[in-house]
């Protein structure tokens, strides 16, 4: 079975840093605006402290959230 | 025959339809169900309007610690628990070197909210390994117990206190890996990870440094097992949590292990989070991932007082880190007006006064302060011409800081949204954390709120249905394969009950921790007896039995 579209995320492998994952994970984009989009969709691990710090089990999206469909009451 | 049950009413975990019959059981085991078994036995128990079911397995505990002097998991068995899973959340008691005692004390208490008295001197540490530590609980236990390892205390042992600083090499994932084969060797039913803990120090717990290939070289372990991963995740936030039903759904499939993910709440302020969660779990369990989600029956209520740092005040670091100063500097704090107007500023934000606005007075020791019981700090704050916040610090003030309040309904709290939640068939019922947040919420009677609220009068179950979800179906989810079923040949675990009558009664206070450490707890109403393999552990007549016959159970 095909699964529907989910946000994109990834992980950090040991060792590797923000730049590492922009480079990586956002491999289209200059690594400054790379950098940026991270930041911009993971205010999660930014809003900690110390902000930006990466734990290896962090997720990590890669994209901006989806639009889904809300669900229907009834 | 060592015991007939007679003329009950059959509900034997299938969830098929009941029906009446008697029940015989020998040397710990279900030998006869269904029809009028001949003769008599050693003790017989008329159960003619009462329902005889499987004994119910909680699978989401913490009662490591409280198991080591209580082995009857009290009050979880008198409400018809049998079977409880320890070591959630990452944590275990074992394997835990001596070392790291303290370690993992501060982190029990941190999270599970344990009381200083629960490990001072309640217990003797005679363990490391895990195997020492199933020795230890065997001795005294009432009620089966199928331990998970926690993550957090394996990165430990492994790695000392790098375990909070960094990845770990492939020597020490090797050595992970070895010491899980021991603890699943040893009767370990699985192991447990957290993604959000914190520990005294409100810092990452171990598990959390770890990196997928950390997890998925330990899951790779239990593939050889075929035995459960549990992790924690951030249930507050609905896309990472649809992240970790995949990262999950990919280390079933990969090593063919079941998984579950705790809690899994409703919320009315993420209205959505529940569909989109439970669709992707439909979706990876259409693949053939094993990924189940637990969701617990009660509403959301936390009680707290001013003498600990409550869990409600995790998401306002400045109230948090106030709870959490020593008992004078506490004071000193609260009674500051200038720290004080910072508290109210946080709490309650451009005049915002909803976030305390319907918690209710529980208890006070001032006798002038009678009064305030049951009212909320919203109405007192009207009548003193004040904030609800404000009134809150007072109150608790003019009560050395002993006086105790309700936040009752924070959330999983609409019965129209959580009934066919329960029902769902790919949830599974449990999340309870018994034995843990002691001194927050009572985390006994979720199998009774069950049957009273979502069976009896919502009629969201048939009474079939709602035993089968919390016996056969966690017996099969958890692969425990002789529970969970009235069959010939299984463990005689066995819960009696009226299912006109079945409850959770009222939450009180209790001090009956070590030490006289208060908790809050819930007795049963409506269970009859229950029967822990083969003997009587608590009845409703005599109360908890001398009975030691509980078992270490695994897959």
């Amino acid at each position: 079975m095909t699964l529907s579209r989910a946000r994109s995320f990834t992980v950090a492998h040991p060792g590797e840093d923000w730049p590492d994952i922009a480079r990586r994970a956002l491999s289209g984009l200059e690594t400054d605006a790379a950098l940026e989009a991270l930041k911009s969709w993971n205010l999660h691990l930014f809003l900690r402290k110390p902000g930006g710090r990466i734990l290896g089990s962090d997720v990590i999206f890669t994209e901006a959230p989806l639009v889904h469909s809300q669900p229907t009451d009834g | 025959m060592d015991l007939i049950i007679r003329n009950g009413r059959l509900v034997d975990g299938t969830g098929l339809p009941s029906f009446f019959g008697d029940l015989g059981i020998r040397d710990g085991r279900i030998v006869h169900v269904g029809g009028r078994i001949p003769g008599s036995a050693t003790r017989e128990i008329d159960a003619a309007g009462r329902v005889v079911a499987p004994g119910f397995i909680d699978p989401h505990t913490h009662f490591d610690v409280q198991l080591l002097w209580d082995g009857q998991a009290r009050p979880a068995l008198e409400h018809g628990i049998t079977t409880v899973i320890p070591g959630n959340c990452s944590l275990s008691l074992a394997p835990l070197k001596a070392e790291h005692r303290p370690r993992l004390v501060g982190m029990f208490q941190q999270i599970e909210e344990m009381p200083d008295a629960a490990f001072d001197g309640a217990f003797e540490w005679t363990w490391e390994s895990f195997d020492g530590y199933l020795e230890a609980l065997r001795k005294k236990l009432a009620v089966n117990v199928a331990p998970l390892a926690g993550h957090s205390v394996i990165r430990l042992w492994v790695m000392g206190d790098a375990a909070t600083e960094r990845a770990a090499d492939a020597d020490e994932l090797a050595a992970m890996q070895q010491l899980l084969r021991q603890c699943l060797e040893a009767g370990a039913i699985g192991l447990s990870t957290s993604f959000v803990d914190v520990d005294e120090n409100l810092q990452p717990v171990p598990s959390r440094y770890a990196h997928f290939e950390e997890l998925d070289a330990l899951a790779a372990v239990l593939g050889e097992y075929g035995r459960m991963l549990q992790v924690v995740p951030e249930f507050y936030a609905t896309d990472i949590t649809l992240a970790r039903v995949d990262q999950l759904a990919e280390l079933s499939l990969k090593h063919q292990i079941p998984t579950t993910f705790s809690p899994l709440f409703d919320s009315a302020a993420v209205p959505d989070n529940v569909a989109r969660v439970l669709a992707r779990v439909s979706e990876q369990m259409a693949r053939g991932a094993r990924v189940w989600p637990q969701v617990q029956t009660r509403p959301i209520d936390i009680s707290f007082t001013f003498e600990v740092a409550s869990l409600l005040f995790a998401f306002t670091p400045g109230w948090y880190r106030t709870m959490r100063l020593p008992r004078e500097q506490k004071i000193a704090a609260l009674a500051n007006p200038e720290h004080l107007d910072g508290l109210i500023n946080e709490a309650e934000p451009d005049g915002n006064i909803e976030r305390f606005d319907t918690i209710r007075v529980r208890a006070v020791i001032r006798r002038e302060d009678a009064g305030l019981v049951g009212r909320t700090l919203g109405d007192i704050a009207a009548e003193r011409g004040s904030t609800p916040a404000r009134v809150m610090v007072a109150i608790s003030l003019a009560n050395d800081l002993q006086a105790s309040f309700l936040a009752a309904n924070l959330g999983h709290n609409d019965p129209a949204r959580v009934g066919p939640l329960l029902a769902h068939p790919m949830v599974h019922i449990g999340a309870s954390d018994a034995g843990a947040h002691i001194q927050s919420f009572s985390t006994y009677g979720d199998t009774g709120y069950l049957f009273s609220h979502f069976v009896r009068d919502r009629q969201d179950f048939t009474l079939e249905a709602a035993v089968k979800k919390i016996t056969a179906d966690t017996a099969r989810i958890w692969g425990i394969s002789d529970r969970g079923l009235l069959q010939p040949g299984l463990a005689a675990d066995v819960t009696i009950f009226d299912p006109a009558i079945i409850d959770r009664g009222d939450e009180e206070a209790a001090f009956d921790m070590p030490e006289q450490g208060m908790r809050y707890v819930r007795h049963a109403r409506g269970i009859e007896a229950v029967i822990v393999n083969g003997e009587l552990a608590w009845s409703a007549e005599a109360g908890y039995s001398s009975a030691h016959s509980g078992q270490v159970v695994n897959a």
